[in-house]
């Protein structure tokens, strides 16, 4: 059918100012990775699994929600009839970052890590003990499943939203990280609690 | 002409093409990257200046695979066959005019051979790298090869009508077809007494280096990687490097036919080769701008193009330079006005008429 409307050629003028424009003033987005790095989403399932050591009581319910039986823990009872855990070990490399040991934890003990560089040279040191599964220097708690950590976390830097530049953290300068103890923790949650953070 | 002379020139053609079409490697990732708001290759040496020579070095320790079936001769001739000419197009090539200069004089012109037939030279030699696309699209006894090598005759052969005839309304104004004659009398750059000339001769030009929007020659989409599938190592490079000897070749070109070659415009400075560098560097922007702006054109609307809207176009330019010769002299910036304004009406009637009949379409 003809189209009987009077090209002039601005969709060809238009597109070529624009991408002048672009040229000339967007900013570039590139992240250059090892020097720049995004602030992540403050729910990410990292690669790591963090692990409170005062907070644990040793009941193995994670162990036991696990789909792929990663957590391997050994028990020793106290005086005073609690349990303490004596081996606390998680297979990294096993593990899916599935999560459902960290939402299973009746005693918040348990939380995904934020860091997503966890390469290593062999698959030994995979398996984190428990002296190395507590929070300490860039393994710090997410806030998935933990609306507590979750509100002490930088927002995650989207691109999105405008330019990189100011949100953009740099090894030198990097977002305030909270420390798994440093955020109070509720004792008991309620489940309406647990459910508005499923729905949010 | 003595033989210190050719050896001179041949070392200097060599060194102004090979660095330069290295640059314009890294200047078409850079800016394109610019353009996509990337960043483009910036790790190797400061802002990235060693990608190409890393580039180099790992294209040269490639393996050189020769397909079993392949004609071996033709295959290997192929990549030189299409390098060849875009390096001898700059054996014509007026660096810089005799005369005063900015920065030395000379006693005449700067340019290999200043041969009286230029135009003709260079057209007659960059027919020739069809030739090298065609033996490698055959020899590679593939089928992606062919059909890429098929679509490149009739691109370049078509396009190639339109250009010539653009380029002689250039040489009827000139009254030349000697490079240096040419640019001897673009007092004013040829570009605004040639308007539509140009228009046409750009367009053509980027069809004829297989440029975006014009890349059909290797659009990866349909026929993998068209004639160079079948090559490897140093015969790929030979032919990416003959694209973009072929890009500098056509921004050079253009820079001497239209933009007033080593002239500053209106001779407010004297002339230098410094002038036709960044008017080459200008028009390889333009080309890159118009590339990371437009979408590659389907075969038949490529076609369509070159017959139903250059060709006719470049006639009437023809006809209108020609009319415009027999006037006295002295109207030349009533001419530039008039010309102007006629260029612009003409693209726009035309392409609108093109748009009517249907000229883009599948009929
Ligand atoms: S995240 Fe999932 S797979 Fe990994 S240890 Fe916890 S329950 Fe197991
Ligand atoms: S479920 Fe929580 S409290 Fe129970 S063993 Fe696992 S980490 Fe410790």
């Amino acid at each position: 059918m003809p189209d009987n409307r009077i090209s002039l050629g601005q969709g060809i003028l238009k597109g070529l100012a624009l991408t002048i424009k672009h040229f000339i003033s967007r900013p570039i987005i590139t992240v250059q990775y090892p020097e720049e790095r995004l602030v992540t989403s403050r729910r990410i399932r990292g690669c790591d699994l963090v692990w409170d050591s005062e907070r644990c009581t040793a009941c193995c319910t994670c162990a036991k929600s696990c789909p792929q039986g990663n957590i391997h823990i050994e028990t020793k009872v106290r005086p005073d009839n609690t349990r303490e855990a004596v081996v606390f070990e998680i297979d990294h490399g096993r593990s899916m970052f599935c999560g459902l040991c960290v939402e299973s934890c009746p005693f918040d003990a348990i939380h995904m890590g934020r860091s997503y560089e966890r390469a290593t040279y062999n698959r030994d040191s995979l398996v984190i003990p428990k002296e190395k599964l507590v929070a300490q220097g860039d393994r710090q708690p997410s806030g998935y499943f933990r609306p507590q950590f979750e509100e002490t976390l930088p927002p995650q830097s989207l691109l999105i939203y405008g330019g990189k530049s100011s949100e953009v953290k740099t090894p030198e300068n990097p977002p305030p990280q909270s420390p798994a103890t440093a955020a109070p923790v509720s004792e008991k949650k309620e489940p309406a609690e647990r459910e508005k953070v499923g729905v949010k | 002409m003595d033989w210190l002379h050719w050896i001179i020139y041949v070392v200097i053609i060599l060194a102004f093409v090979l660095t330069l079409v290295m640059s314009f490697i890294l200047i078409e990732r850079r800016v394109v990257g610019r353009f996509q708001l990337r960043l483009g290759p910036n790790r190797v040496g400061p802002q990235g200046i060693l990608q190409p020579v890393a580039d180099a070095v790992k294209i040269l320790l490639k393996e050189d695979i020769i397909p079993s079936k392949v004609d071996r001769v033709v295959h290997l001739l192929a990549p030189i066959v299409t390098f060849a000419p875009a390096v001898l197009i700059f054996a014509v090539i007026p660096f810089q005019q005799a005369g005063n200069g900015l920065f030395f004089d000379l006693k005449s012109t700067a340019s290999m051979v200043d041969l009286d037939v230029g135009v003709l030279f260079i057209f007659a030699i960059s027919s020739i790298s069809v030739v090298g696309l065609v033996m490698a699209g055959w020899a590679s006894n593939n089928k992606y090869a062919l059909l890429g090598a098929m679509r490149t005759i009739a691109q370049m052969v078509s396009y190639e009508i339109p250009m010539v005839l653009a380029v002689l309304g250039i040489v009827l104004i000139a009254g030349s077809l000697s490079l240096a004659d040419i640019v001897d009398k673009q007092n004013i750059p040829f570009i605004l007494l040639q308007p539509l000339g140009f228009f046409i001769y750009f367009l053509g030009a980027t069809a004829e280096m297989n440029r975006s929007p014009f890349d059909l020659l290797e659009a990866e989409s349909e026929i993998v990687a068209g004639v160079n599938i079948e090559y490897s190592g140093m015969k790929f490079a030979m032919f990416f490097l003959g694209e973009y000897a072929y890009a500098l070749a056509v921004s050079t070109i253009t820079s001497v036919l239209f933009l007033g070659g080593a002239k500053f415009p209106w001779g407010l400075l004297p002339q230098s080769f410094i002038w036709l560098l960044v008017k080459i560097l200008l028009v390889f922007f333009v080309i890159l701008w118009i590339r990371s702006t437009l979408p590659r054109v389907r075969v038949d609307q490529l076609m369509g193009f070159a017959w139903k809207f250059l060709l006719p176009l470049s006639l009437i330019n023809l006809f209108l330079v020609a009319a415009e010769g027999m006037l006295p002299s002295g109207f030349t910036w009533p001419i530039v006005a008039l010309n102007v304004t006629l260029a612009v009406a003409l693209v726009v009637i035309w392409a609108n008429r093109f748009y009517r009949v249907g000229g883009a379409k599948v009929a």
